[in-house]
């Protein structure tokens, strides 16, 4: 197993003394080659959850494991060498780029700092890398904003996989490119894994390309994992009731007929990370096991069994 | 059939960017009816934004609208004074964008942002403005009106605002919405719920332009679509009809590109290359870089939209040489 989360719990402070707790609780494991696809809307908690692994926020609560070490508990010297282990690709690629350095520049700098080899060698690294995403080699001296989107993108990649890492997190890679690039963003995404033997982890609000990318999904809603499956149990059979909804909310653009989408059950607003106090106590429902590898928020198996939709 | 709401005729607009002019709407016409909604879909540049934009002259500029005419109630917006055009504009026309905040002025309560136009236009007095901005927070499902009145746009969540620019948008009634991506930052369920608030005034008869990337919620949305790509139409014609059978090239690839649930886990068809580079288009065909069925014609001639069935027209070669290929093989 290449990464266990254990219990993962972040709360922020909020002015005047509230608090609110982005995630809560949050469990996972994921194997080498594996991707699992946070899903929920915006404020449920996945970026955070997300960052919590990299250590880009610190943890309130929890373990995570990467490979056997305690990730949450190296020093400053055993974090450095971790992260050259795991890396990340941001929803917007020109401001994850450096604007003043090309996209060469761009792609060596992680080897740069990991004392990778020598100039030359570095930079003939991160030409292949560039040609291995896409980026013609007679445009790599070229700067970000020289390129589109979706050529931003692919040079985000390069330089996510320059240290050869065995993690990657991908924050919406594609919601911000169109969707004839988004498609060839997908494509590539799946083909590097494939070579790579990566584990990902998939944060996105696109259902379908969950389902298309996905070997696991997991559904947050208000900080906490409320529903985890492999993708196909996921799409075929959800059981709580944030996920069906989520699922019937899908536009499709041809096919089937429309879902119609159940009402919410209550009036939390959307959008925005509610502070505790909007939550009862009994929110914080455990995960029970349904079905080999599906989970669900206990309290919620039995509401989402006891409503029609 | 009753006369359309809006005519638009060869409209182009252009930009002069150095040395070279940007043609980002270059031709483009549509009509729409009362309690219809149209769809333009496209990708980024490809002129979407710029031609609804247009409509009421909110461009930037350096910008130029060159030709055309856009007759909305049977006066033309483009030829109309701007102060006769102000008359329209956030009245019998409202906009709603797809950033709220971004579109609403930060220093403003929402009270200022709901009714101070229609107090502008003197649609009515302050206390009745007052209470139609009530009501139309209302039916966009925003809670506690009267206290939302009084906050500024920061203390809103991000699906709380844009339920208010809508709200602002529907409380001069206007005879035609035009939105542009307004639910493309929302979550799908955020999404869905104010697409089924726009549905309702259209039911009561309000006409809508919806620009839109997304296909989905096009077909969930609208009558009828036109699809640009390059500052041009390259397809047109009834929703249902033309997403079970694309002509343009161009659409199908834009079909093939959409992901579906159900789809499975087959690799992706994606158009090769990217969008184009609006100040060097080819002579021919915009699209003829990226198009499987290109050919030496479309690299050199551009086609203009031929009718290909009931309602629909294409600009293609490849599919009009197909349709004439039908009409003279069932003669």
């Amino acid at each position: 197993m290449l990464l266990d989360v254990r219990n993962l719990t972040k709360t922020f402070d909020l002015p005047g003394g509230a608090t609110m707790t982005a995630v809560r609780n949050a469990s996972f494991t994921l194997e080498r080659g594996q991707t699992l696809a946070l899903v929920g809307e915006s404020g449920s908690g996945k970026s955070t959850l997300a960052r919590l692994v990299l250590r880009l926020h610190e943890a309130t609560a929890g373990e995570v494991i990467f490979d056997g070490i305690d990730v949450l508990s190296a020093d400053t010297r055993e974090m450095r060498q971790l992260r050259s282990r795991m890396q990340i690709v941001f929803q917007d690629p020109f401001s994850s780029l450096l604007p003043h350095y090309s996209a060469l520049d761009n792609v060596a700098e992680p080897l740069r700092l990991f004392k990778r080899g020598n100039k030359e060698q570095r930079r003939e690294r991160a030409r292949s890398l560039l040609e291995g995403v896409g980026v013609n080699r007679n445009m790599v001296e070229r700067y970000p904003y020289e390129f589109s989107g979706g050529q931003q993108q692919r040079i985000a990649i390069a330089r996510a996989l320059a240290l050869e890492p065995e993690l990657l997190v991908c924050d919406e890679p594609t919601s911000s490119l169109d969707v004839s690039i988004q498609a060839q963003i997908l494509n590539l995404l799946q083909d590097l894994q494939g070579q790579l033997h990566l584990a990902m982890l998939f944060i996105s609000h696109n259902l379908a390309v969950v389902e298309h990318l996905a070997t696991h999904v997991a559904v947050m809603y208000r900080g906490s994992i409320v529903e985890m499956a492999p993708t196909d149990r996921i799409f075929n059979a959800a059981q709580h009731a944030y996920t069906k909804r989520l699922l019937a909310a899908v536009l499709p653009a041809r096919g089937n007929a429309i879902p119609v989408m159940p009402p919410e059950e209550d009036d939390v607003p959307h959008g925005t990370a509610a502070p505790d106090t909007t939550f009862a106590a009994d929110d914080d429902v455990p995960l029970e096991e349904i079905f080999p590898g599906h989970f669900v928020a206990g309290e919620n198996v039995a509401k989402a069994t006891g409503v029609p939709y | 059939m009753a006369a359309p709401l809006l005519e638009v005729e060869n409209l182009r607009t252009e930009f002069a960017r150095g040395e070279s002019t940007i043609h980002a709407v270059d031709g483009l016409s549509y009509s729409l009816e009362p309690g219809e909604a149209v769809a333009i879909v496209g990708e980024s540049g490809s002129g979407k934004s710029v031609s609804v934009r247009s409509l009421l002259r909110l461009i930037p500029r350096h910008g130029r609208i060159t030709s055309g005419s856009a007759r909305f109630d049977g006066k033309d917006l483009l030829a109309m004074k701007e102060p006769e055009l102000r008359h329209i504009r956030g009245n019998q026309i409202a906009f709603v964008f797809q950033d709220a905040m971004t579109a609403m002025n930060p220093t403003l309560t929402l009270e200022k942002q709901l009714t101070e136009h229609i107090i502008w236009h003197e649609l009515a007095g302050k206390s009745e403005a007052r209470q139609r901005a009530i009501d139309a927070m209302t039916s966009v499902g925003l809670d506690q009106p009267e206290v939302r009145l009084k906050q500024y746009p920061f203390q809103l969540s991000g699906g709380m605002r844009q339920r208010a620019m809508i709200a602002s948008a529907l409380v001069s009634r206007p005879k035609l919405l035009i939105a542009d991506e307004p639910t493309t930052a929302l979550d799908v369920t955020l999404q869905r719920q104010i697409l089924d608030i726009l549905k309702e005034r259209k039911r009561d008869g309000m006409s809508i332009i919806l620009i839109t990337h997304d296909l989905g919620v096009a077909r969930y949305f609208c009558d009828r679509v036109i699809v640009m790509y390059a500052g041009r139409a390259v397809e047109r014609g009834p929703m249902r009809d033309l997403l079970e059978s694309p002509g343009h090239p161009y659409t199908t690839g834009l079909l093939e590109s959409t992901l579906e649930i159900g789809a499975g886990k087959d690799r992706l068809q994606p158009i090769p290359g990217n969008p184009p580079n609006m100040a060097t288009l080819p002579p021919g065909c915009p699209f003829a870089p990226r198009c499987p069925l290109a050919e030496e014609r479309c690299r050199v001639e551009p086609q203009s939209l031929i009718p290909i069935g009931p309602d629909r027209d294409v600009a293609c070669w490849k599919v009009s040489e197909g349709a004439t290929l039908h009409a003279s093989g069932r003669s």
